[in-house]
């Protein structure tokens, strides 16, 4: 008996230690948040808790006030949405009222997002109604099309396999014989691989299916938020406040450094007050980037309602490569160089030992699929050189303002420890006082 | 008011003659400077191939976590941007600013329970001089510690090769005045209180309030601390020196140079005013303890 009761005490531990590891759903009323960054359009949600709700100022915002149930996910420390099992969007519209007490209703309206390529990287876009239809549908047209040319292509590339195969064995077979395969082999050179289609361009970021939102483009300020139902009554837990804010500066140069030992823990220089220090062992790749301040917290928040950040603090944040740009590295006393940016290949080491190599990209002996991993700026370090000073130049050829920098190669001289005795120069002159002052009391005839 | 400055000068290299016989000075000098050297040489230690590393120094790791976990990691990339010289400068200075601050507000506390200013005052000198003279004192006094730790700092960047860059640059003007406000406050304690340990009690107790507003006011978004700290700061941060100087800090991160001259000039103002405050008070108390 006694036995049992020990088993099935085990067995109710167990399953109640099983039913511990399922997170805790829990139903609540979000907001969710598609919000423009400054770079891009980041996802984020705010929970019932959450009070404040951080938009860039003057940029098309997509939010929606949905059902669903959240969870706390311990392995990454936050909340999450279960959207499979609950997912229901709020019909209504969106009550704003700003700091001077003006009241703005925003409608639901179907719309999506997408960016297409431009000089100055990519353009994102909002479209709403037939013209978002539009665009998904020419989307869709375009990658049902570009599928469609894939098949084609690989179908057509099997026929090539399976003929070069069928001529190759010819071949084989008929100079095995001693007979002439000359004809076959003209035949042979003859066939041309079917080249693969290229990918469309039209689209960085492809729109996806219109979604209801309810599109929020605000002036800086603080706004309160709520949803009101179709019928005109406030939903309740509906209410947030929503900061808009502005960059405070913008078109700042920063640069992303690539020690070429250590590929994947690249450096970042910010400002142009930010030197780089390096020991001078490796060579490095460098990439212009524009760059925007903005204040840590409403930032952080933005692309996460769930991050943290200091709200007494700016930060640069990257926006976009510069490119079609030349560099100049002067080190002193010599004279300045300029460097053109190269596309490099980052081969990973092949055999038991770790490692990579970067290499410059050659399009010719490269694999027909591959293509470069970075594009940037050598710059070869020796360790004579003590400061490198660069700048970035437009392709126009005028310096880029802000895009100054030091790189320091550090110097460890061996008797460094030496440089530490001046810190006791004012223990030496304590004792000197002191002395001095003993032996003029004692010619005074005084006790010291 | 001739008279006076000209009593306030002799009070001031009296009390410095006096400072070269205190051997805390000395030592908290020599103390701050090898900070300094040990602070500079483990920055180098923690550079590699791709920049300054943290976990490469087991000071600068525990430095650099800890201000990340109060502050965020932009405050640490923003002090660590040049190098190493703006953190170095606060921790070096700090050893022989405490020493002097507590020293001065002690020494005056001593001097009044002893009637030694009385003694004075009797002669040509009043209250006021005294305390300028003392303040004067401790202005030199902190303005050669910071040109001998700026010019050592120099001699170590040459030799590691390290930047001594604009930003340190900006930090000396504001560290000074900091440290000119903090010295008015310790006379301001020292006249208003009725002797020596409890003018040395209010001044700590005074500088520890500002720290925890300031340090509280900085700290990440979210802690309960900022909360409290911003709501206690709502009204006492127009007396704390140590917001005048976070004014400085971010109108240079703003790059507005008009608005780090006005947080030197409020910062400067402030001295001021409380030197005023504590020569009114020394009038009506008088200078017997």
């Amino acid at each position: 008996m006694r036995r049992h009761a020990a088993a099935s005490l085990l067995l109710l531990i167990l399953c109640a230690r099983a039913g511990a590891d399922v997170p805790l759903r829990v139903e609540q009323l979000i907001y969710s948040v598609t919000a423009y960054n400054g770079s891009d359009y980041s996802s984020t949600f705010a929970l019932q808790t959450a009070d404040t709700i951080y938009l860039l100022a003057g940029t098309d915002n997509l939010l929606s006030v949905r059902k669903t149930l959240v969870y706390w996910w311990p392995l990454t420390a936050e909340w999450k949405t279960d959207t499979d099992s609950l997912n229901q969007s709020l019909a209504g519209s969106l009550e704003l009222r700003s700091p001077g007490g003006s009241v703005r209703t925003i409608p639901l309206q179907r719309a999506t997002y997408f960016s297409i390529p431009s000089s100055a990287g990519q353009q994102w876009k909002v479209l709403i109604g037939p013209d978002a239809d539009r665009e998904i549908a020419r989307a869709d047209k375009l990658s049902e099309d570009y599928f469609a040319a894939v098949t084609d292509y690989q179908k057509k590339a099997q026929e090539y396999d399976a003929q070069v195969e069928t001529l190759g064995d010819r071949i084989s077979e008929l100079e095995s014989q001693g007979r002439d395969a000359g004809e076959i082999a003209a035949r042979l050179s003859g066939l041309q691989r079917p080249t693969a289609p290229p990918a469309p361009d039209a689209y960085i970021e492809a729109p996806e299916q219109a979604q209801d939102v309810f599109i929020v483009n605000l002036a800086p300020g603080q706004y309160s938020a709520r949803l009101l139902a179709p019928d005109g009554r406030t939903l309740e837990g509906s209410d947030k406040r929503i900061v808009a804010y502005t960059q405070r500066r913008m078109g700042g140069i920063g640069y992303e450094v690539i020690p070429s030992d250590k590929w994947t823990r690249p450096e970042e220089s910010k400002t142009p007050a930010s030197v780089l220090y390096v020991n001078g062992t490796t060579d490095l790749y460098l990439r212009p980037f524009l760059e925007q301040e903005v204040n840590d917290l409403f930032y952080e928040k933005t692309v996460s309602n769930q991050s943290t950040g200091n709200p007494a603090l700016y930060k640069w944040v990257r926006t976009e490569q510069v490119t079609g740009a030349l560099s100049e590295a002067a080190r002193p006393g010599k004279e300045t160089v300029t460097i053109v940016e190269h596309p490099f290949i980052v081969a990973q080491s092949t055999g038991s030992g770790l490692g990579y190599t970067i290499a410059p990209f050659d399009p010719k002996t490269a694999a027909p699929d591959q293509s470069p991993s970075m594009i940037a700026f050598p710059v070869s370090l020796k360790s004579a050189d003590r400061i490198i000073r660069l700048r970035t130049l437009d392709s126009r050829g005028h310096p880029i303002a802000g895009s100054e920098r030091q790189i320091r190669i550090v110097a460890r001289p061996p008797l460094l420890i030496l440089w530490a005795l001046p810190a006791f120069a004012p223990v030496l002159a304590m004792v000197i006082v002191f002395i001095a002052r003993a032996r003029r009391n004692r010619m005074k005839g005084n006790l010291f | 008011m001739r008279d006076r400055m000209h009593a306030a000068g002799v009070v001031a290299r009296t009390q410095l003659k006096e400072s070269l016989l205190s051997p805390g000075l000395y030592v908290s000098l020599s103390a701050g400077l090898f900070i300094g050297w040990l602070l500079c040489a483990d920055f180098a230690r923690a550079v590699d191939s791709s920049g300054f590393d943290p976990r490469l120094s087991g000071f600068w790791s525990f430095a650099t976590r800890a201000l990340s976990g109060a502050f965020g990691p932009v405050f640490v990339e923003k002090l660590l941007t040049e190098g190493p010289f703006l953190a170095v400068l606060a921790a070096s200075f700090a050893p022989f600013f405490f020493v002097l601050a507590i020293g001065s507000v002690f020494r005056f506390g001593l001097e009044k329970n002893a009637g030694a200013i009385e003694l004075i005052v009797y002669g040509p000198a009043d209250g006021t001089s005294y305390f300028i003279g003392s303040f004067l004192k401790d202005a030199a006094l902190s303005a050669f510690a910071l040109a001998l730790l700026t010019l050592y700092f120099l001699v170590l960047a040459a030799v590691q090769n390290l930047a001594v860059g604009p930003m340190f640059l900006a930090a000396l003007p504001v560290l000074f005045i900091l440290a000119l406000a903090i010295f008015s406050f310790g006379i301001l304690c020292s006249v208003a209180a009725g002797n020596a340990a409890a003018a040395l009690a209010l001044f700590l107790g005074i500088g520890t309030l500002f720290t925890a507003m300031t340090v509280g006011s900085l700290s990440s978004a979210g802690s309960s601390v900022r909360a409290a700290a911003v709501t206690v700061s709502a009204g006492l941060q127009w007396f704390s020196p140590l917001y005048y100087a976070s004014l400085c800090a971010r109108a240079y991160g703003g790059g507005s140079a008009p608005a780090y001259a006005a947080g030197l000039a409020l910062l400067a103002a402030l001295t001021a005013a409380v030197l005023l405050g504590c020569h009114l008070l020394i009038r009506k108390k008088g200078v017997r303890a």
